[in-house]
């Protein structure tokens, strides 16, 4: 921002004599109109900054901080104030400064505005500025100028993504008149800028006058294609100025005043890349180099393997992509996103070379013995074409995984690397072994999971088994039927009742049914037996039922011996006929 | 009549003998021939012997390296799986695929734990576990139901017989799978060069991927001159039959041998 602040202030005995308000008419006025409004020039390049100043006589002008004109910025920026005695005839003057800025071509009116001078109203006259087109850099050369700026491109048509490098320079006039470059901006929405990390400080003569320089390489690579205005681009530089006390010690008591630079622009074509990328274009636009590294070349199934691409060349590496296979291998190799690297260091600039280097984790999920082949595609701008760069197969030995082994945990460290999976015997051989010259093994057959004859036998003898125990329990079945059928005909005499109970181990319900069927046989064949016995054979009788029907004991459970032998006695030592 | 099978014994005994003696010194002869550089005439050799029905782990390993210095180095993968197969980890066998495989960079179907544990049970292990699990449980069952004398040890023998229908059910499983995906009846062996397994069986169709000599193909359906087929990575394709060949059994016809 240019801002002038010098103010010079007289102190004079006269009065001051009224001041008549008058509204300007025209660029010329006499002396006694009181204000003027004009501009530098009428003609500004696109960015550049212009200048308005209003000058007022014999008078304090209140005047506005912005003059609102629609496509034009008009900010004050200062004032200046003088007097002059003419004829014994005194005037004070006062100039205010306007800086005026366009970003639009076209013709603009700095209306007519009112300003308060003192006690009365005076209005300015309406100004023309037309902002025009500054596309050539040569036009930035004005020596005219005390200071500009310069946008310069190496070329005016490229690609997109393509890596252009340019330069802003600052041109103040004088020798090391640039203290330092404060900033430098230069910004477009469909490019992208690498950011101005060096200065060159230098001179040149322009139009026999001696410039200081401050040059600011960078580069630039275009998003979208079509036609493109760069610029203007912003330089703000701190000048030295010398000291103007007249006290000739300029060299010690220089001042700095900030200068903001506004550079010429440029019409620049963007051109689309051509159609028909490979599958594995990944977005370089250069002249690149590749070159491949595998971290293991013995490893198991599951385990990961990190292959290290280093890619160098002259070109936009910051938009570029991993290699990729240049067959699928889903199934075979598992990928994982690839880690990229790119230091700004190292990063090219459209002249010097730059590496980038991409990290690819691979994991084989099957037994394989190469990594195939991969391919890294970029669109080299001078030949027009797309070339792609070939790296591999690399020659790797992947064995099974061991069984129970942990699984695989992959890490994605910063640097990209990945820890190796265990040491394991690496064997080198280039041949397949000699033949086997002994006396060879003549097989019968070959192994078979046919079932053979003794299968069959052993499903005939296991079906036998079954039958069998199946028919004895038919048998069996059918002949308790018939008991049970047939019992309540027939009265079974208390001795053959006798023969049938179990034996001790039987279970309970068995054994105490058959002691209850005897009882009741006993009864049945002694109806007159002394009221003693019937007493025991009633309790007796009154146990059996405890047992079947009372729902208490485990009725599944055997028999003992002791409770067996218990029964049988008492059973036995009843009075018969 | 009852002698004869008596005299026919000693005949086939003898007969078998005398043919095994023809095949060895034949072998040795093709050896011969494999060690003095003619690698043409000892592969003709060893596949004469092979064709003849001859079966033997160095037989078939021989021919594969055979037909590895002739530079079919598809052929060779594929007979030296089945010496492999003949004599499980030999080791000639084991080292020569080792070489092959990282030279020609062939696919292979991953194997789990559990696919190396089944492929080592005998071959008829799922039909002989499973049918005998099966008649324990059916056993347990009747007796548990049937035998007096066990009634009071029921639930034990219900417990029984269930676990072991629920074994038969498992060990079945396992036997299909080990016939369905594991038996080398199901795989086949890239022989061709420049093989590709396509989307479609027709000529114009789409490659899905490359097929370098020796990879392994899970057998789907063959259809005509077409073979679908599961290709390691969980792909699926269609390859030309010709280009492959299964690796067991041996192809009746000694010319496709």
């Amino acid at each position: 921002m240019r801002s002038f602040l010098v103010v010079h202030f007289l102190l004079l005995s006269a009065a001051m004599m009224p001041l008549r308000a008058q509204n300007a008419a025209s660029p010329g006025t006499p002396t006694d109109d009181i204000i003027t409004v004009n501009v530098l020039r009428d003609r500004i390049a696109v960015g550049e900054i212009g200048q308005l100043f209003i000058k007022v006589r014999n008078g304090d002008a209140t005047m506005p901080e912005r003059i609102a004109v629609a496509g034009l910025e008009v900010s004050f920026s200062g004032q200046q104030s003088s007097i002059s005695i003419t004829g014994g005839r005194q005037t004070i003057e006062t100039t205010y400064f306007y800086r005026i800025r366009g970003d639009q071509l076209g013709t603009f009116t700095i209306p007519e505005f009112e300003v308060r001078i003192g006690e009365r109203i005076a209005k300015t006259r309406p100004i023309v500025v037309h902002i025009t087109e500054n596309s050539d850099p040569e036009a930035a050369l004005d020596a005219t100028k005390p200071f500009f700026g310069k946008l310069e491109l190496t070329r005016d048509t490229f690609y997109v993504n393509e890596l252009v490098p340019f330069t802003l320079t600052a041109y103040v006039r004088g020798r090391n008149a640039i203290h330092d470059v404060v900033t430098a901006d230069l910004d477009h929405e469909s490019f992208v800028f690498r950011a101005f990390r060096e200065v060159r400080t230098d001179g040149a003569d322009v139009g026999n006058t001696y410039y200081s320089s401050a040059v600011l390489p960078s580069h630039l690579f275009a998003l979208k294609p079509g036609n493109h205005r760069l610029g203007p681009g912003k330089i703000v530089v701190r000048t030295l100025e010398a000291d103007s006390s007249g006290f000739g010690l300029s060299t010690f008591f220089q001042r700095t005043a900030s200068r903001e630079l506004a550079t010429n622009t440029l019409n620049v074509t963007v051109k689309p890349l051509p159609d028909g990328a490979p599958v594995s274009f990944t977005g370089g636009i250069g002249s690149f180099q590749l070159t491949a590294t595998p971290s293991l070349t013995t490893l198991g199934v599951g385990d990961p393997v990190t292959l290290d691409f280093e890619v160098t060349g002259v070109g936009n590496l910051r938009t570029m992509g991993a290699p990729v296979f240049a067959i699928p291998q889903k199934g075979i190799w598992k990928t994982y996103e690839p880690n990229k690297k790119l230091n700004d260091e190292e990063d090219s600039d459209g002249f010097r070379t730059g590496t980038i280097r991409f990290s690819q984790v691979l994991i084989p999920e099957a037994r394989t013995g190469t990594i195939p082949e991969f391919h890294l595609t970029y669109f080299d701008p001078a030949k027009a074409e797309y070339v792609t760069l070939k790296t591999g197969p690399f020659p790797i030995t992947v064995n099974e995984a061991a069984p129970g082994a942990a699984p695989t945990v992959v890490s994605f460290p910063a640097g990209g690397s990945s820890e190796s999976a265990a040491k394991r015997p690496d064997p080198r051989f280039d041949d397949i072994l000699h033949i086997r010259t002994g006396a060879p093994q003549w097989l019968a057959e070959a192994p078979s999971g046919r079932p053979g004859a003794l299968f069959w036998i052993v499903q005939a003898l296991f079906s036998i088994a079954l039958c069998t125990v199946l028919g004895w329990g038919a048998v069996r079945w059918w002949s308790a039927w018939n008991e049970s059928r047939l019992a309540p005909l027939a009265e079974v005499p208390f001795a053959k009742a006798m023969k049938r109970l179990p034996a001790a181990g039987s279970p309970r319900r068995e054994f105490f049914h058959a002691v209850a069927a005897a009882l009741a046989s006993w009864k049945r064949e002694h109806p007159s037996a002394p009221p003693q016995v019937l007493e025991v054979v009633r309790r007796v009788s009154e146990r059996c039922d405890v047992v079947l029907y009372s729902g208490q004991a485990e009725p599944d459970s055997p028999v003992s011996a002791s409770e067996a032998g218990e029964f049988l006695s008492l059973l036995r030592r009843l009075p018969t006929r | 009549m009852t002698f004869r099978p008596l005299i026919l014994l000693p005949c086939l005994l003898i007969c078998a003998t005398l043919r095994a003696e023809e095949a060895t010194l034949a072998f040795a002869e093709a050896n011969r021939l494999y060690e003095s550089g003619d690698h043409a005439a000892a592969a003709t050799a060893y596949e004469s012997l092979a064709a003849a029905g001859h079966l033997s782990a160095d037989l078939y390993y021989n021919l594969g390296a055979a037909k590895e210095k002739l530079g079919r180095s598809g052929e060779a993968v594929l007979w030296m799986r089945r010496a492999a197969l003949l004599e499980p980890g030999m080791p000639e066998a084991r080292q020569s695929l080792g070489h092959l495989r990282t030279r020609l960079a062939f696919f292979e179907f991953g194997e789990t734990w559990l696919d190396r544990t089944i492929a080592a049970l005998p071959a008829g292990f799922g039909r002989w576990a499973s049918s005998l699990a099966l008649w324990g449980g059916l056993l347990a069952f009747a007796a548990a139901f049937v035998v007096p004398r066990l009634q009071p040890n029921r639930s034990a023998f219900v417990t029984l017989g269930l676990v072991l229908l629920m074994a038969a059910f498992v060990f079945s499983r396992v036997g299909r799978y080990r016939e369905h995906r594991l038996a080398p009846e199901r795989f086949t062996i890239v022989i061709g060069e420049n093989v590709n397994a396509v989307t479609a069986p027709t000529s114009d169709a789409k490659t899905v991927v490359a097929l370098p000599p020796g990879s392994e193909l899970r057998l789907l359906r063959v259809a005509g001159p077409w073979t679908y087929a599961e290709i390691p990575g969980d792909l699926r394709g269609w390859v030309r039959t010709e280009t492959s060949r299964p690796v067991w059994p041996l192809p009746a016809s000694p010319a496709e041998s």
